[in-house]
């Protein structure tokens, strides 16, 4: 197993190695920790926490990663695993999927297409029209249900095709189209739909649900301490770094973040609010 | 005299071939393990909950000889973050 690590400044990448020290994570297990430029057309001006290009770069991973890295697993900073995650790791891109050249979970809430490329004010139809003009004989599914970008699954191999590549150019057309027309405000998200959209299987494969739960305030059967991959999403409630310690909702992200954050106070490295 | 020479020359080299044999052969039988790799990203603020993420896969994640280290121990309810974390 390997970590590749995209950070903006260098100070952040010296504060991680200096936190894997700490927690006995060994050096070896970090392939690289790379400081990535800023992009203007990565830059939705809609919240500044998922404008930042680490947002962005999960997008970009068969450009920013050595070619011999065939498939990655892309996981958000509000995630943390619960199973050993090779099941994950060998359900995607195998058998009748190996053509596909992304893999997701779908949004438990069942919203769609239509719902994430409209954004909060639902101004969906803007974006459909527009994709009609630039593809006259092509459609999109609007109807169809939406993923959680959280966890990623990229087959970088089928990326770095003609077709991937075309669907990377296509997905940052329509990155720098939403920055004139903020059509939509999902940050990466939509980006990384439309990336499946366009590559050789025209859809994602969808994966088992338990790889990416997400923290609902209302009680749910699979938010367990047995379940693959917990996710508190950006909202409700705020990262479990930066809540009381007592918080019910960060019972399961303890374990794991506890002594971490025990490592980050010793080592006084800076606090405040994303 | 000869005879036994080249009998216990036999003997060691046939030996020698079965223990080695015998020491790499589920070696080969093996296919080498696929590397799972696993991207991330965060600026300064959410430094914590990046290594929080890497820690949590480390820890589950399959290695020989390696063995599952949590060992927290959930806080009192009473208890303040103060205690926790000072």
């Amino acid at each position: 197993m390997l970590f590749h690590i995209f950070v903006t400044e260098d100070k952040e990448a010296t504060a991680i190695w200096q936190m894997m020290e700490c927690m006995g994570i060994p050096r070896e297990s970090v392939a690289r920790i790379v400081v990535i430029e800023e992009r203007d057309y990565y830059v939705a001006q809609v919240r500044s926490d998922l404008s930042i290009s680490t947002n962005f770069v999960r997008l970009f991973l068969p450009e920013e990663l050595p070619s011999d890295i065939s498939k990655v697993l892309w996981l958000d900073s509000d995630v943390v695993a619960q199973r050993d995650l090779t099941e994950l790791w060998h359900s995607a891109f195998e058998g009748q999927y190996s053509d596909f050249a992304v893999a997701a979970v779908p949004r438990i809430d069942g919203k769609d297409y239509e719902y994430t490329f409209g954004g909060k004010i639902n101004n969906y139809a803007i974006f459909k029209h527009a994709f009609e003009q630039r593809y006259p004989h092509r459609k999109i599914d609007l109807s169809k249900t939406a993923f959680n970008a959280a966890v990623l699954l990229l087959n970088l191999a089928n990326l770095r095709t003609e077709q991937g590549r075309h669907a990377t150019e296509e997905m940052v057309w329509w990155a720098k189209w939403n920055l004139e027309t903020k059509c939509w405000t999902g940050g990466s998200q939509p980006l990384a739909m439309l990336l499946a959209e366009f590559s050789q299987a025209g859809d994602y494969q969808r994966l088992d649900p338990e790889w990416n739960v997400v923290y609902s305030s209302t009680p749910q059967e699979d938010w367990n301490e047995k379940t693959g991959i917990l996710h508190w999403t950006w909202n409700k409630p705020i990262k479990p770094w930066l809540a009381d310690l007592r918080q019910q909702s960060i019972e399961f992200w303890l374990p794991y973040g506890y002594p971490v954050m025990k490592c980050y106070r010793k080592l006084g490295l800076p606090e405040g609010d994303i | 005299m000869r005879r036994v020479v080249f009998f216990s020359i036999f003997v060691v080299v046939i030996t020698s071939t079965v223990l080695l044999a015998r020491l790499y052969y589920p070696w080969q039988l093996s296919p080498p393990q696929e590397t799972i790799h696993i991207a991330l990203g965060a600026n300064m603020l959410v430094v914590p909950g990046l290594v929080t993420t890497m820690w949590s896969v480390q820890q589950h994640t399959r290695a020989p000889g390696r063995s599952l280290t949590l060992s927290y121990v959930p806080p009192s309810p009473l208890a303040s973050i103060s205690d926790f974390l000072d």
